[in-house]
Parts: structure tokens; sequence; C-alpha cells
């Protein structure tokens, strides 16, 4: 009975104290961006250049050396399908590792200035969606302009964006409080990241597994949301409203997990930094 | 009203001999940590408008206490109620960026506090004017004195206006002007009405802008209550601890003569142990002599407790004839008008031969000065302003 109310009070407590300091949120996801290409030469190349030349070269391997056809389109309908899943997850990869990393990198501020910690984990997780959610809106509108898709379609973009961002929250206050405790969380994370991609139908069709693999991927919490960009960027599959329940309850699980999990802990934060 | 009421806080942390150890504890569920009580059943009360001094040597809990307070650490068990906006100064400029400009700092610290972008806009001239930063203010935090970095960081965190003022060593850095500047500012707090909690290791500041103080010692409250009072057990508590190691001197033990009685009277000729700067101050002894009468010298010494001689004096020096020590001899020394301060003190008394070369005995007896005058220092000392 005692959790059920906390269960209940503590995603309430962080959206909360996420609005009342909504002024550093911004000032620190700002910074996030900013800090990346100022002080560099380079400075904004850099902040694209790794994601980029990551989308050229599995585009490269997966298209052109594999000839990867998906149905009866063309070489162009690959490229799509590819980089309609794959800017997704290196968004949300993005947003896994720095956010994981965010209560450690900070430990300073957190020991010695009082404000809701919960800002640390969410800044890193809305700085990489807010400066790469850029590439899925260029590549939502080239796809309206080449593609014949039906352009009433995208308007679920901002919707599933805003989904995963809220999914991705929920994992990384999961991730990061634990990283307080065992530094090994950041090692692990950045193992599920790289190694997932290639576990996760984002390079290939969910059509080309084996049946049983197909079954399982329904128990991967990140395979509804590439599938989701999938299904609004080409039209391969159906709409299927499974999925889109299946992204919904990950979401809505793993907040409501985080934000507990997060909550009960972090007031030790300060003394195990 | 309370603004603030600490109850029954304490604060026990785990000590770890190895990482993994934490782990095991969480699978094998029993203890493999050793307990260290940084707070242990510390309760105290303070009224809006009051401000509590918190006194303590390094590692008496100090911190944490005011750390507990600014809500950075929590509590293992206890209750802490604060009523109103709490703004801390503890390790001033933890919250700064240093690539960051000095005015961008501004902005962090304020949102760090809760503040929205106008309310830091109508401040910020105040912030900047007070910590007279000026044209740095636009430069990189890193290229900024200590004395700056601090200067900006007190600015900032006395600019929020709270209900109650969280400081800790905030004035031990910075020079002399600024000191004098931020305490300035925190009596003018005082004045508003605003609830302080200080912290310090400046005494003098300690007793002259608080209207308690509690004294940590080990994690525990020793004592509490009015400035003087406390501030004067804590020092004769760090003396003592300074006088151990002292070696004393060591006397023959010729106990053919010895002091038997040694004792300190009152004006009313009672023996006591308390006295009141000013007060008369007798000091009857009394010799044993076991052989023939002799002719001998005698000295009596002040001592405060930390090792610090006050006075010290012969029959000798001052020119006095021999003492003809018998069995059963009495010695009265007479102090018309005792001019010390606060604190403990030890009277030695010596007394030794002729030539007050050879010492026979020494005795040594303490007593306790409780001062109703507001000076500091060891003794009174005569003077006249003139302007």
């Amino acid at each position: 009975m005692r959790y059920l109310t906390d269960i209940i009070s503590s995603p309430y407590e962080i959206i909360k104290n996420l609005i009342v300091y909504r002024h550093l949120l911004y000032h620190l996801v700002f910074r996030e961006i900013k800090g990346r290409f100022v002080g560099s030469i380079g400075g904004l190349f850099w902040h694209f250049a790794h994601p980029l030349l990551m989308v050229v070269i599995f585009l490269f391997v997966f298209v052109y050396v594999f000839k990867l056809r998906l149905g009866e389109g063309g070489s162009s309908l690959s490229v799509i399908y590819i980089m309609s899943g794959l800017f997704p997850w290196i968004i949300m990869s993005e947003g896994l590792s720095r956010g994981t990393s965010s209560l450690i990198e900070n430990a300073i501020i957190i020991q010695k200035t009082s404000f809701p910690t919960e800002i640390l984990p969410a800044k890193a997780v809305i700085a990489p969606f807010l400066s790469y959610g850029v590439a899925i809106i260029i590549l939502a509108v080239y796809t309206v302009i080449n593609m014949n898709e039906p352009f009433l379609k995208f308007l679920a973009i901002p919707f599933v964006i805003f989904l995963q961002l809220i999914f991705t929250l929920g994992i990384v206050f999961i991730t990061s409080t634990l990283s307080v405790f065992f530094r090994d969380t950041i090692q692990i994370i950045s193992l599920v990241t790289t190694f997932g991609l290639y576990l996760t139908p984002v390079l290939y069709p969910l059509s080309l597994l084996p049946e049983w693999a197909q079954r399982l991927m329904y128990f991967n919490p990140i395979f509804p949301f590439t599938m989701l960009y999938q299904m609004l960027f080409t039209s391969i599959t159906g709409f299927s409203w499974t999925i889109l329940f299946l992204a919904v309850f990950w979401t809505i699980l793993l907040f409501i997990i985080g934000a507990f999990f997060f909550f009960k802990l972090k007031f030790e934060f300060a003394d195990w930094l | 009203m309370t603004a603030i009421e600490v109850i029954n806080l304490n604060k026990f942390y785990k000590i770890y001999k190895k990482p993994i150890d934490r782990l095991k504890e969480i699978i094998a569920r029993r203890p493999f940590h050793t307990k260290f009580k940084a707070l242990h059943n510390v309760s105290f009360t303070v009224n809006s408008g009051m401000t509590l001094g918190v006194i303590g040597e390094n590692g008496a809990g100090k911190s944490t206490l005011l750390k507990i307070l600014a809500k950075t650490l929590k509590p293992t068990s206890g209750q802490v109620i604060l009523k109103g906006r709490v703004s801390s100064l503890l390790e001033l400029g933890a919250g700064f960026n240093p690539d960051l400009s000095g005015e961008e700092n501004i902005y962090l610290n304020g949102y760090l506090m809760g503040l929205t972008r106008e309310e830091i806009n109508k401040k910020k001239k105040d912030i900047i004017e007070f910590a007279e930063i000026d044209d740095f203010i636009f430069q990189p935090i890193k290229t900024y004195s200590s004395g700056m970095q601090v200067r900006l960081a007190f600015s900032i965190a006395t600019s929020v206006d709270p209900d109650i003022l969280i400081v800790d060593e905030a004035l031990s850095v910075g020079d002399e002007y600024f000191q004098r500047k931020s305490m300035n500012r925190m009596v003018d707090f005082k004045k508003m009405g605003k609830t302080i909690l200080f912290c310090s290791h400046s005494i003098y500041y300690v007793q002259e802008i608080c209207n308690e103080v509690i004294w940590l010692n080990k994690g525990e409250i020793r004592s509490k209550g009015s400035p003087s009072r406390v501030i004067m057990d804590y020092q004769n508590f760090e003396r003592n601890k300074v006088s151990k190691n002292i070696q004393e001197p060591n006397i023959a033990q010729a106990k053919q003569i010895w002091i038997d009685d040694l004792k300190l009277l009152d004006k009313t000729d009672r023996v006591s142990s308390e006295f009141d700067s000013f007060d008369p101050l007798k000091i009857y002894i009394k010799l044993r002599n076991k052989g023939q009468i002799i002719n001998g010298h005698m000295s009596f010494s002040i001592t405060r407790n930390d090792g610090v001689d006050f006075f010290g004096t012969t029959t000798h020096l001052d020119g006095c004839k021999v003492i003809t020590i018998s069995d059963n001899k009495e010695v009265m020394i007479i102090i018309p008008s005792l001019p010390l301060l606060s604190g403990f003190y030890r009277l030695t008394i010596i007394i030794g031969d002729e030539n007050a070369l050879f010492p026979f005995d020494k005795r040594e007896i303490s007593f306790n000065l409780i001062s109703s005058r507001r000076e500091f220092g060891i003794a009174y000392l005569d003077h006249e302003w003139l302007y």
C-alpha cells in the first residue's frame, strides 16, 4: 500500500519539478547543445559528422553492397526504411549514454547545491532529441515530396517523437540511478546501445527474421518505436495497433518505474557520488 | 514562531572496505559495513528572526548538519522542518561552470535556485555591483581570481531574498574588505528579521551576530545556549587539548616541606572556584614542615588552561623578606581586584628555598572565571577613547 502511493506520486513529483525548474532545464539543454560546437573549429560539423557518417556507411553496406530491397520499391525505399529506423535509434542511444552518466558527471553540483536532480538526466535526454530531431523532420519532408506517401500520416511524427522521449527518460531514470551505485552501468549501457542495433530490425526488415525471433521481438521494448517510425515513413507493412499499444505500454510502464526508482533513491545520491 | 525545527536528527555513514561489499550486502542481506555517526540525536529549534551559530572542531558534523538543512543530504532518521524560502551558502561557487562568463553563471545559479529569467534580470545589476566584478562579468569564470569567484557567489546567493539563510564558512574566504562587506550584509539580513544559521570558525563573528549558539562535538550537541557561555565552554575545551601536549617540568619531591592546603576565597571569605572579573581574590596557603625551621621564598602564577601565562611573581622578585617556614605556617596572597576575562585558569603555588632556586613543593588549583564583561582576551586593560 505504501509503495502504491509512491508509485503514483513520484511521476507526478518529477513532472512538477521539471515544470517548476523549467528555466534551469532550458538553460542546461541549450548549453548542452551549444557546448558541443563552441570552442572547436569544426563546430556544427563535428556535431553532425558522427551520426551522418554512421548513416552513410550503413546505407553503403546494406543498400549498395548487400543490395537490401523491400517489396516492390527500389533502392530509395530501402534508404528511407533504414534511415527512418536509424535516426531515432541514434537519438535514443545518445540520450541513453549521456543520460546514464549525467549524475556522475555533475557530482559536484549534486553534492553542493540543492535542486531537483531529475533535471540532469532530463536535459541529457532532451538535448539530442532537439538537436537531431531536425534530421527526422528533414527526412519526413523528403519522403513526402518523393515517395507518394500520404501527407497526413506524417502529422503523427511529433507524437511518436514525444512518446519516444518519455520512454527514453523512463529508462534513463533507472540507469542513471543505478550508475550512482554501480559505475559499471555506463559500460553496460554502451554495450546495449552498440549491439542492440543489430538485434532490432532497423537495418533489415522484421520479415527477414525467422518466425521464433519475430515473436521474441515483442519483448524488446525498443522495437515498437523503430517499427512505428518505419510504418510512418514507408508502406512496407500496414499500420498496426498492436505496435502502437506496445509503444504506449512500454512508455508508461518504464516512466512510472523509472520515476519511482529515481525518486526513492535521489536523496542518497549526494552520499554515494 | 519557529522557523527551523530539527528533531532527533541522525546521520550515519556506512563505511565499506571494498566496493564489492556494497553488492554483497544487497545480495546476502546482512551488513558488510561499519557505521560512522556523523550526527547523533541532534535536536534544536530556531525562532524566526533569530541567528543560531554552530561551532565545533573540524569533523564535528557542522557541515553535515548544514547540508541536511540545505537539503543536499538526506538524514538517516529524524525530521527537519523549515518554514519559508531557504538559501544556502555552502561552499560558495560550487554551482559555477568555469567556461561560462560571470553573467551566464549568474543565470545558471539563479536557475539552480529556482528563479525565473525575469527575476534574475531584475537582480543582475545589484549582484554585479555588490560583487564588484565590473567588466570581468563578460569573461569566463576561469579567468577570475578565487576572491572574485567567491564575491560573485556570495552576491548571487544572498540576492534571492530568502527567509532562512544557511551560511557555512562563507566569510573565511575573500579579503578583509569583502569579509566586512559580507558581514554587513548578514547583519542587514538579521535586521530585516530573517532567520540565519551561521557556522564559522571565527569565534568573533559568531559572538557578534548570533543570539544562540550550539556546540557540536563528535556529532552530538555538547552544549547550547547563550553565545558567551557556549563559546567559553568550547574555547576551554580546545585549550585543554592544547595544554595536554605541553610537558610539565618535574619538581624534585623533597617532601620535608610541602604545601598542605591551598584555597581560593572570595570577597566573603568563602571557598570558591568561580569568579567574575574584578572580584577580589584571596589565596590561602598552609605549609607543613617536618624538619627544622628554614627560610624560603614563594611564587604564585596564573595560567590559562591552554598554557598561556597571565601573571607570575615571587616573594623574591617583589623584594619581600624571606618566609620563615615553620610547621602549619599560613600564607595569604591578597588580590584586590582580578582583571581577568572569561576562561579556565590555573593557579600555581611553588615554595622554594632561600635563593628561590630549589623548589620544595608545587601545588595547583583551577578556577573558572565567568566574566559578565563582553570584552575579549585574557585580561582587562585600562583604556580610554579619545576622539
